[in-house]
Order: structure tokens, then sequence, then C-alpha cells
């Protein structure tokens, strides 16, 4: 009996009262609109700081010497303690919990620049010297030639691998550098590679302002002997940053003569706390989403039963005519179920379709700040079609609870008391 | 055709019970053309209510067109409301937002009759009725005594055996009463039994046999002629 008549009857039956149709609708609508619009608005922050995060291993360890603050086998507080290749040798033979490890040195200060030269022109940038492994640490995007590899650490080349924005200003963004030399402190490297930072907004910037050399090389040319800055690792699936610190720390201070309990004898940070901070912060910014989208949903599933209640008292009469001109139980639920999975169900996609034409416009808005190489920690709202689906089903539940209890009471009207002559 | 054989009926008002059939017996044949008088109280709407199963009764025995009518589930009870009997009542109980056409269709619907079928017929019942005229339009814009005719109209739409009318004029005039009643008698000259519920002399004595009811009990019943 799935025909057009029933639509006919439905159709007539809601479009016999608009007004109240249309309250009960919006209720729907509004629950619908609601839960996709801030979906979008959740999707759209989580891309925008996951962008901000992207190129930093998620469980990175960062450590570095600093000063003591505890007595230890005679050496007073206050000594400077300082990182060299020993370290690295020792780290790598005595700790099997650090999956790559990357000791790094710089020239000059911490984020200070340096000269660097192409015949009459000069740009300033970052000068490191590194290791092959480096590249597990700081995802890098290697657009002409190659990274620095093993060959370059032992046999101390003077070779250089330079970010997008030194090329530019060296070489001009259309020119092959590779094989061209440039220089540093007056020392000639041999461009080998191009690299363009997988990092958005301000880090992106300086890493493109930056030139990586061999640390062996660096080490040799720039007088550093066995020193390094700092150690960036990664601790092996399964280990925790923080864990690692502590057993780094524990190896060092054995080395270096440091009270084991020293916590100032060295510096160390990890990303891994801040990025589980953040994505605990997205799980509860969903949840709450998720709760506050439902419970609006909720809201208007009692709305849409409580006027269908309304609604079925109002047509007493109308269901007691057609219950005794022969219409079943079945027919009289079949009905009240079909007018309301009806309104709700249009409601509903108008709901998710005004939601999404809603994200559509507030992306024309806000495209400008949210574009790719900004900083702004918001991205283009979207809603995934698992989301939407999920939100049709929500609907479908809801337009199924907001029937059961009006049906029901409209099976039960006694047409005989109904129908009574006043 | 109609068999009610000591059928009883008490309810419960408050505290109080009441007894609005106190054990009625009655056999109506097939065509005949009854009027049930009595006073409000007198138990003449419940015995109208069982007769056309919008109702249970207590005790005793109801059989139509040979059919025992006792303990039917609700879809039961609507199947032969549907198929057996024709309703008319005091309020013409129109559906409002339905056109004349359409009202007088509806029984059909529930027969599954297809829409154009059930639609055709429709037009051809109320020709019969005189309002072929006012197919399109809702029962708000009909007088009382179209409207009246609509219902007519519809309770005869499933060629019932058996038409049941509720003060079937008591909301109209004296000169639409006629038509009505009128229209009654060309129905029951077509074989249909026809009983009516009325307090009015003039109605009951139109028809073939008045039974007359008082405080639940059959206190008269005479065939006139």
């Amino acid at each position: 009996m799935i025909d057009r008549d029933i639509w006919r009857e439905v159709y007539s039956a809601l479009s016999s009262n608009r007004t109240r149709t249309l309250l009960t609708a919006s209720g729907i609508f509004w629950g619908i609109f609601i839960l996709i619009v801030m979906l979008g608005f959740g999707n759209g922050i989580e891309v925008g700081v996951n962008r901000s995060m992207q190129g930093y291993a998620s469980n990175a360890l960062y450590l570095w010497g600093s000063r003591t603050s505890e007595p230890w086998q005679g050496l007073a507080p206050g000594r400077a303690v300082g990182l060299n290749n020993d370290d690295t040798t020792a780290i790598e033979a005595g700790l099997d919990s650090v999956a790559h490890l990357a000791p790094r040195a710089r020239l000059g200060r911490w984020r200070g620049r340096n000269d660097v030269r192409r015949g009459t022109k000069v740009t300033e940038a970052e000068v490191m010297g590194d290791t092959p492994a480096l590249e597990y640490i700081i995802p890098m995007d290697i657009q002409v030639g190659r990274f620095i590899n093993q060959l370059d650490i032992a046999q101390r080349r003077k070779v250089v691998v330079i970010g997008e924005r030194v090329h530019e200003e060296l070489f001009g963004s259309d020119v092959n550098p590779l094989g061209e030399r440039i220089q540093i402190r007056q020392i000639s490297f041999t461009v080998v590679g191009i690299f363009r930072p997988q990092r958005y907004g301000k880090d992106r910037e300086r890493l493109s302002s930056t030139v990586f050399t061999p640390l062996s090389t660096f080490q040799q040319v720039f007088n550093r002997g066995k020193r390094i800055n700092y150690f960036s690792m990664v601790p092996v699936p399964g280990v925790r940053s923080e864990h690692l610190a502590l057993e780094v720390r524990e190896l060092l201070a054995g080395l270096h003569r440091v009270a084991p309990h020293d916590r100032r004898a060295f510096g160390d940070w990890n990303s891994e706390k801040d990025y589980l901070r953040i994505r605990n912060l997205f799980t509860g910014i969903r949840g709450f989403i998720w709760t506050v989208g439902i419970a609006t949903l909720l809201a208007g599933v009692l709305g849409v039963s409580n006027i269908m209640l309304i609604v079925i008292r109002e047509r007493r009469r109308e269901f007691a005519i057609r219950k005794s001109i022969g219409a079943t139980p079945a027919a009289v639920v079949r009905m009240i179920l079909l007018e309301t999975s009806t309104l709700v169900g249009v409601a509903g996609l108008a709901g998710l379709l005004a939601g999404l034409a809603a994200l559509q416009i507030i992306d024309l808005f806000t495209r400008e700040v949210a574009s790719a190489d900004s900083d702004v920690l918001f991205s283009t709202p979207f809603v995934d079609m698992r989301v939407a689906v999920a939100a049709m089903l929500a609907l479908a539940l809801a337009a199924v609870l907001a029937t059961v209890i009006p049906a029901r009471h409209a099976t039960r009207i006694d047409p005989a008391e109904a129908l009574r002559s006043e | 055709m109609i068999k009610l054989q000591d059928v009883r009926k008490t309810y419960q008002l408050g505290d109080n019970r009441v007894e609005a059939l106190k054990g009625i017996s009655l056999s109506i044949e097939s065509g005949d053309f009854v009027s049930v008088q009595g006073s409000s109280g007198s138990g003449k709407s419940t015995l109208l209510n069982i007769l056309g199963i919008l109702d249970s009764y207590d005790s005793g025995s109801y059989t139509l067109n040979g059919t025992a009518i006792r303990d039917l589930t609700q879809k039961q009870a609507a199947h032969y409301r549907n198929r057996f009997i024709g309703f008319v009542f005091q309020s013409f109980n129109l559906i409002n937002h339905k056109s004349a056409v359409e009202n007088v269709a509806l029984p059909l619907y529930y027969q599954g009759v297809p829409r154009r079928e059930r639609n055709q017929l429709a037009m051809d019942y109320l020709d019969r009725v005189g309002l072929a005229g006012r197919a399109e339009h809702k029962p708000a814009e009909l007088s009382g005594g179209q409207a009246q005719r609509v219902a007519v109209a519809r309770a005869l739409i499933t060629k019932p055996a058996l038409l049941l009318a509720d003060e079937p004029t008591g909301a109209l005039d004296s000169e639409t009463s006629a038509q009505i009643m009128q229209l009654f008698r060309d129905v029951n000259d077509e074989g249909v039994t026809v009983l009516i519920v009325t307090h009015e002399e003039d109605i009951a004595a139109q028809t073939r046999r008045t039974v007359q009811l008082r405080d639940g009990d059959i206190a008269r019943d005479e065939r006139l002629e």
C-alpha cells in the first residue's frame, strides 16, 4: 500500500494547518542546523591547529646542557655543562629506547642569523651543523637535490642544503643552484639540495632561511672541536618522551660529573605533552559539540512529540471518523508515522542543507585568514560524509521517537466516545 | 440480518455503575426500515454503538449477517465496519480538510481501491444525492442538508448491508429533514437495512418499525404500516 495515495493523505494532513506544521518542523530544523554548523567549526579549528603542528615529530625530545645547581665530586655548582660528540656516541651505544638521534650545532646564538653570500648577493640565514637523522625529526620536503648523507659526514664535505628563501634571494627561484658555491664566514660550500619546510606560518619563514651543513664539517671549519648545541631525538614506539628524557639525563650526568638528581644541569622540552594536551582538547570539544547537538536535537524531538500529541487531540474526531469507516489501528499508526517522519525528514534535510550552506558562507568570509600559509588556528569549516550520515541517522531515530507516543495515543481513541453528538 | 440476544452493557461512571442495556433481545430482518426511539439515557446510543461495532457488550450475543460479533480485534472490527456498515451521524462527521468527493471516497481508500476508481464511484454517489456539482467543496462550504447528504453518500459507497443513522435529522430543518428521510427510503427500497436512532415522533413515523427504549429495556416494539 505504499503508493501515491498515502503520500496524498500525508500531504493533505500536513498542509491543512501550515502554521502548526512549520512550528513543528522548526525544532528539528534548528537541531540539525546547529549540529552541522558546530561540527563544521570544530573540524575547521582542528584542521587549523593540526596544520600549525604539522612538520613536528609529535613525540620529539630536545635536550641541551645548562648549569649545574648542586655540588658533586668536589665540583662547585654553577658550572656550565656542554654537550659533545662523545655524548652522541654514548647515547647511541647505551640507550635502546632512542629511535633517532640528531645532534645539532648552531653558528651564533639561539635563532641567531649569519650572512650567507654568493658573489655580491647577501642574505641572512641560520647556519646549522646536522646529521642525516634530522630528517626524522623535522620532516622536510627536498625540492631539488638531496639532504646531508653519511658520506658528507665521514668525508667532512663542504656541502650545504639551503632553504627555499635562501635559494630565492641568492639565486632567484628559477635558477638551479646545485653545484654552485656559497660562502659562510669566507668558507665556500657547495649547494647539494633545496628544501621546503612542511610547517606553516612563522616557523615556515624561519626554516626557509636556514642552511644545513654536515655536523663534522661544521665542527671543523667553524672551530667547534667536538662541541654540539643540543640533541633532538625521537623515542622508539611505546616509550614516552618524558621517560626517555630521564634516561638520557641519567646517562649524561655520569659522563659530565653532574649530581644524579641535579635537574638544572640539563634542559629538555618535548612536544608530546603539548601534542597530547591538544589531542585531549579536541576529544573534549568534539564530545561537547555532540552533546550539545544531540541535546538540541532531543529538545526538537520532544517538541515534535509534544506537538503531535496536541495535534492528535485536536484531530481526535478525525481519527474517530476514520476508524468508524474502516481504518484499522495499523492504518492509523502508519498515517501518523508517515506524517511525523515526513515532517522530521524534510525539516532535518532542510536543516542539513542550511547548515552546509552556512558553512559555505562562513568559509567565504574566513578564506583570507584561514588559508594554508597562515598562522590562524582555523581552516575551512567542513563536515565529512560520515558525520552527515550520522546526523541523518540521529534524525531517523528522532523521527521514530517522536512518533511512537503520539501514535499509541491515536490508536486508543474510542470512536464511540469521540463521535458522540455534543 | 441482526440478532441480539439478551445483550447487557454496564458503564462505570465514577462510583456509580450505570446499566445502559438490561438484556436487549431484538432481531431485525434484512431489508427492514427501523427506528429506535427513546429519551436521553434510555440506552439508544449505546445500542447503536454496539450494533455499529464501535462498542463492546458485557454479555449476551450479537450476530450480524450470520457473523458472531464478539471479542473482535480492533482490526477485525475495522474490517466489519468497513464492509457491512455505513454510518450517518447527527453532526455529519465529515473530515474538514477534505473535499466532498474525497470524504465520500475515504472508506474505499481503506479497502485499497485505486484512487481513480474510487473517485469515480464517489462522483456517482454524490450524483445520486444530488451534489455532483459540489464535489470539490469543503464541508465548511456546504449547508447542513448538503453535508448530511455527503455523509449519506459516504455511508453508502461501500454498499453496506446495514445503514446506521444517529439522529440524522437532529441538526436539520424540517424541509431538509424530509429530503434526508426520502433518501433513506430510496436506499431502503434498494434492499439496504436501515436503522435510525431518533427522538422525533414524525421521523420515527416514517419508518416501518419502531422500537421504543426506556431505561435500557425495550418498552414497545411495533410495526407501522
